[in-house]
């Protein structure tokens, strides 16, 4: 049992507190130190590479992006720009909450949802759409390897396998669009709606000192935000 | 019990549910009754077979014959009323194959019965084994592969024949994950115009070993020689040996039939054009060649990935269960044309689960893979 994983109550009550709580805030400093905080906790999660890649393809084009529009329109001190930059800070923190939320290992990833109230087919669909990446993979494989072993590549060179992505977008789509249809008729026939809704996979323990401080930030992020919207008014 | 009956077909890994991680967590997800008779009895064979030793595997990550296993073993413990078992068999090596038979006729599995659509069905029945079935005879409808031989070293000659290199492994040894080998500090040589009929367990490397030899793994460590020199199969692969994968859905992702074949290297090159015709009429496939090969039935699927194998000349060829699904008649072409073949120089490495199969050719070679060893 993985200590550093995340009880789905607990994903649950920081997304929802956390959505909440950065859409009371109006002031810049506090959500960003509460996105530094997420960013630790999707690190812990995730993996520091999985926040490197964040940070380099979300975060940082979006504040070049910014600042760079701002630049040719208003003075760096303006009001618009703050307000610009809270919009984008809070939009980082959705992202960042909605990603603590939905990056499950997938072997938790089952428990999460029935946990999370889903049933029946709803519960089906989720999981399957976890499980299809792990297809896409190995299919992507497969295809690489026939187009290796037929000899239509020459040489393994890295622009060579560039260069094999146009041809290998639309069978890996049809492949899997196919293998989708015929294993659903399998679930249909072995009664894996039902049996999903049954069946204990491997649990998430929730009562662990890493759960509890992630309850206690959600909370405090909540009722912290909840008081100062209350003194506003 | 379920109402209608459960279908485990010819690719088993489209039977695997995508719905757990493990091994373990599949069958748990399928055992509908883990206290019932089928579900002990079904599990005991799992655990006396050393199947459990997959337990945490991804059953994704398992080799064929083992997703055939994991795909059957699942389908008896949803306790169907009927369990349709297309072209699956064939894929289990016998000492998985027979026991699980033998179990087929226990009264575990009395609630559930068992249709086997299988061409080598009479070679199970032959052990003995299925004393209870009512044994078909389908009608012949197939048309069996097509002309003679003669006309394939004239199409290949057009584009510059080559007889087979020596082909050496040289202390070769390759894992999937590290500290774990398939395949462990194998040494041999291939002989040109030799059959070799590469055999072993399910799960054994087989399959693994006839893709680092194709080039389509690295091997840890170790070379690969021909005629004595090095070669860098790896980043050149392809070149000297074409791999007829075990499942045709592994090998064909072209919109058509005729596309899949017209991407061999040589289509540029003048005589690929008689190559081409000589090679549709032989696998009789002149009436198929726009159709999209998934619409087509997988022993015509089959019989068009060992097409697009052939129709790309190599040294040595590599036929990863090429029976799968053929008829007696087309097993006996598929002889014919690898003893054709062998005679011309060229080296064929044959991986078959079917002994009569084997027993068809007088002279071959038998390498065996006991836990990553190539044993002679």
């Amino acid at each position: 049992m993985d200590r550093r994983q995340l009880h789905p109550y607990t994903r649950l009550l920081l997304l929802v507190s956390g959505i909440i709580g950065t859409a009371w805030s109006q002031a810049p400093l506090p959500i960003a130190g509460f996105e530094m905080i997420l960013l630790v906790i999707l690190a812990v999660n995730s993996g520091i590479r999985l926040i490197v890649i964040f940070l380099m393809i979300v975060l940082l084009p979006m504040m070049v992006m910014l600042t760079v529009f701002h630049l040719f329109v208003h003075s760096l001190n303006g009001p618009v720009f703050i307000a610009q930059m809270l919009t984008v800070l809070k939009l980082t923190v959705y992202t960042t909450l909605i990603q603590i939320a939905l990056i499950i290992p997938l072997q938790y990833v089952h428990f999460t949802f029935r946990k999370w109230g889903f049933r029946k087919d709803s519960l089906l669909i989720l999981v399957s759409s976890y499980f299809v990446w792990m297809d896409v993979v190995k299919r992507s494989e497969r295809i690489l390897l026939a187009r290796f072993s037929q000899g239509y590549i020459e040489k393994r060179t890295f622009m060579a396998k560039l260069r094999q992505i146009p041809f290998l977008l639309v069978p890996l789509i049809i492949g899997i669009m196919r293998t989708a249809a015929e294993r659903s008729q399998s679930w249909d026939e072995k009664g894996l709606v039902e049996r999903l809704e049954t069946v204990r996979f491997s649990p998430v323990r929730g009562m662990n000192a890493y759960n509890c401080i992630i309850v206690l930030l959600a909370i405090s992020w909540l009722v912290y935000n909840g008081v100062l919207l209350i003194n506003r008014h | 019990m379920n109402g209608s009956g459960i279908f485990v077909g010819e690719i088993p890994s489209n039977y695997v549910s995508g719905l757990a991680t493990t091994v373990k967590d599949e069958i748990l997800l399928h055992d509908k009754y883990p206290a019932g008779e089928a579900s002990q009895a079904i599990k005991q064979l799992l655990s006396d077979i050393g199947f459990g030793q997959h337990d945490d595997k991804n059953p994704f990550e398992l080799s064929g014959g083992e997703q055939a296993m994991l795909a059957i073993a699942c389908g008896l413990l949803a306790v169907p009323e009927k369990l349709s078992i297309d072209t699956t068999l064939e894929q289990l090596h016998r000492k998985w194959r027979d026991p699980l038979i033998r179990l087929f006729n226990e009264q575990a599995l009395e609630k559930t019965d068992i249709l086997i659509a299988d061409n080598r069905v009479g070679e199970y029945g032959g052990s003995g084994h299925l004393p209870f079935t009512d044994h078909f005879q389908p009608q012949s409808g197939g048309d069996g592969v097509g002309p003679g031989f003669r006309d394939l070293h004239f199409a290949y000659r057009q584009l510059g024949w080559k007889p087979a290199r020596k082909l050496s492994l040289n202390h070769i040894s390759f894992s999937y994950t590290r500290n774990r080998p398939v395949i462990k500090d194998c040494s041999f040589s291939f002989q040109a115009g030799h059959i070799y009929h590469l055999t072993g367990e399910n799960g054994a490397g087989k399959s693994t070993l006839a893709k680092v030899l194709s080039g389509l793994y690295k091997p840890s460590s170790g070379e690969l020689l021909l005629d004595g020199l090095k070669e860098d199969f790896y980043r050149y692969p392809g070149n000297v040996l074409g791999y007829n994968f075990q499942s045709p859905d592994d090998q064909l992702f072209s919109a058509s039939v005729r596309k899949e074949l017209m991407q061999a290297r040589a289509v540029k090159r003048p005589g690929f054009a008689a190559l081409f015709d000589y090679i549709v009429e032989l696998f009789g496939l002149q009436d198929l060649l726009d159709q999209h090969p998934a619409d087509l039935p997988f022993t015509m699927r089959k019989r068009i990935s060992i097409a697009s194998t052939l129709i790309n000349e190599r040294e040595w060829y590599v036929f990863d269960e090429p029976t799968l699904g053929q008829d007696d008649l087309n097993t006996i072409a598929l002889r014919d044309l690898m003893l054709y073949l062998a005679q011309q120089g060229k080296g064929i490495i044959l991986i078959c689960h079917s002994e009569d199969f084997i027993r068809k050719f007088d002279n071959i070679v038998r390498l065996t893979l006991i836990h990553g060893n190539l044993v002679i």
